[in-house]
């Protein structure tokens, strides 16, 4: 049997214009591209789209693509960009369109907390729910790097990808972001 | 609460993430129908001799042009694989980035453009004609419009931006927050530009505070903070914000030529 292929051997493929090989690109990156277009353009289909339009540009960027550089990156740059651009098409206004789920999942993304005994459990839960209303009323700037960051779990270099902005500043961005976070989170948790 | 308590729990948010589609086929089914794709390679031309030789030089010319123009390259190769950015000869600062690229001023775009995107008048001050650059920035959650303008003869470069004067325009109000951003070290001097009110900040590095429209106080936080800066409350509802390294006289009749 034949192993799957590794990353860059699909990238050479779908350079090759082999669109098997760059499907499977997609497939592999599809979620963490949708989500950084939820978390900047703020609607679920602008998301979708933007997301289309994104890979259908990047494959025809692909000849530019450095091999042996982290693909990721360079997709969610050019996600990120055509997410921006469907917000300003659009004129709206953005919002963090995330519910934070309500109930302790028992799903592979949430951890169990330590110490799961009922009242600590119902405590968590209100310490979360105090974290995403904070969350929500920081101005747009902070909530999107607290999100790629901490939500999203992109690393600093894909965050700067994303944003189009330098790795400095994503830390310093996101430590004041997070600095900020923590005031408003002060009114709410003792 | 303590910084990495903070992050723990942010990392420990279960979000409901809205599913994700599939759009492998789509994506795969719009590229089929390009008119100008090549017929598909065979899926094991790599495995090729031919095909390694043909990559090893390749390989070779690739690490001779990187060598090449290695002073450049950090400037320009790092995620810049796509776009509109070339490699030129010249020093390793040649501006390859349009002005103002690096000041986080949001996306480049043009005077009509960004005009066409803001629901409020975007005036040129008359003093310097068109501007440079133009950035639309909707990172705050409302637009704000920025003109870079090149050097010239009247208009230093700027040592905390680099560019000779920038420009700033966006519905809100500098007052009374203006007073905040002013910490020690910046004089605060009021004054009228053609009637409105106005306030010249100079000395110390400051940071940039608004009340826009509709919400909250903002307070944009840029790593670059501006030196000299004069900040006019206009009558059409538009907070104008010029920076550079200007004095108060020229700084003022820019901004009082706004057509």
């Amino acid at each position: 049997m034949r192993r799957p292929d590794s990353e860059p051997e699909l990238v050479e493929r779908a350079r090759a214009r082999d669109l098997a090989a760059f499907g499977e690109i997609v497939r592999t990156h599809q979620e963490i591209a949708f989500r950084t277009a939820v978390l900047i353009c703020g609607d679920p289909h602008e998301a979708e789209e933007a997301v289309q339009d994104a890979f259908v540009k990047a494959y025809r960027a692909l000849p530019r693509f450095t091999a042996g550089r982290p693909l990721r990156p360079w997709l969610l740059a050019i996600v990120a960009n055509e997410a921006r651009n469907r917000r300003r098409a659009a004129g709206r206004r953005t919002r963090l369109a995330l519910q934070v789920a309500e109930q302790v999942p028992t799903g592979e993304h949430a951890p169990a907390p330590p110490g799961t005994e009922p009242e600590r459990a119902a405590l968590a839960t209100e310490r979360r729910a105090a974290l995403a209303a904070a969350l929500e009323r920081l101005p747009e700037r902070d909530r999107t790097v607290i999100a790629l960051r901490c939500l999203l779990d992109l690393s600093e270099a894909e965050t700067a990808a994303a944003l189009g902005v330098r790795r400095g500043t994503v830390k310093s961005r996101l430590s004041r972001a997070l600095d900020r976070l923590r005031e408003e989170v002060g009114d709410d948790v003792a | 609460m303590s910084p990495e308590r903070l992050e723990r729990d942010l990392r420990a948010l279960p979000v409901a993430w809205p599913p994700t589609p599939d759009v492998a086929d789509a994506v795969v089914a719009r590229l089929q129908a390009e008119p100008d794709r090549a017929a598909p390679v065979r899926v094991a031309w790599w495995r090729t001799k031919r095909a390694w030789r043909a990559a090893l030089a390749a390989l070779a010319a690739a690490l001779a042009l990187t060598a090449a123009i290695e002073p450049a390259r950090s400037a320009v190769l790092d995620w810049l694989g796509f776009g509109a950015v070339t490699v030129e000869r010249g020093e390793p600062d040649a501006p390859v980035r349009p002005l103002g690229a690096g000041l986080d001023l949001g996306d480049p775009t043009t005077l009509d453009r960004a005009r066409a995107a803001v629901p409020f008048p975007v005036r040129v001050p008359a003093a310097l004609g068109e501007p440079d650059q133009v950035f639309l920035d909707t990172a705050l959650g409302h637009p704000i419009v920025w003109f870079a303008y090149r050097p010239r003869p009247g208009l230093p470069r700027a040592g905390e931006t680099g560019v000779g004067l920038l420009v700033a325009q966006l519905e809100g109000r500098a007052e009374p927050l203006v007073e905040k951003t002013a910490g020690a070290g910046t004089t605060l001097t009021r004054l009228r530009v053609d009637g409105d009110p106005a306030m010249w900040l100079a000395g110390a590095p400051h940071g940039f505070a608004y009340v826009p429209p509709t919400g909250e106080a903002r307070f944009d936080d840029r790593e670059r903070l501006a030196a000299d800066v004069l900040l006019v409350d206009r009558r059409d509802g538009v907070l104008l914000r010029l920076e550079g390294d200007l004095d108060r006289a020229t700084a003022t009749r820019i901004a009082a030529s706004l057509r």
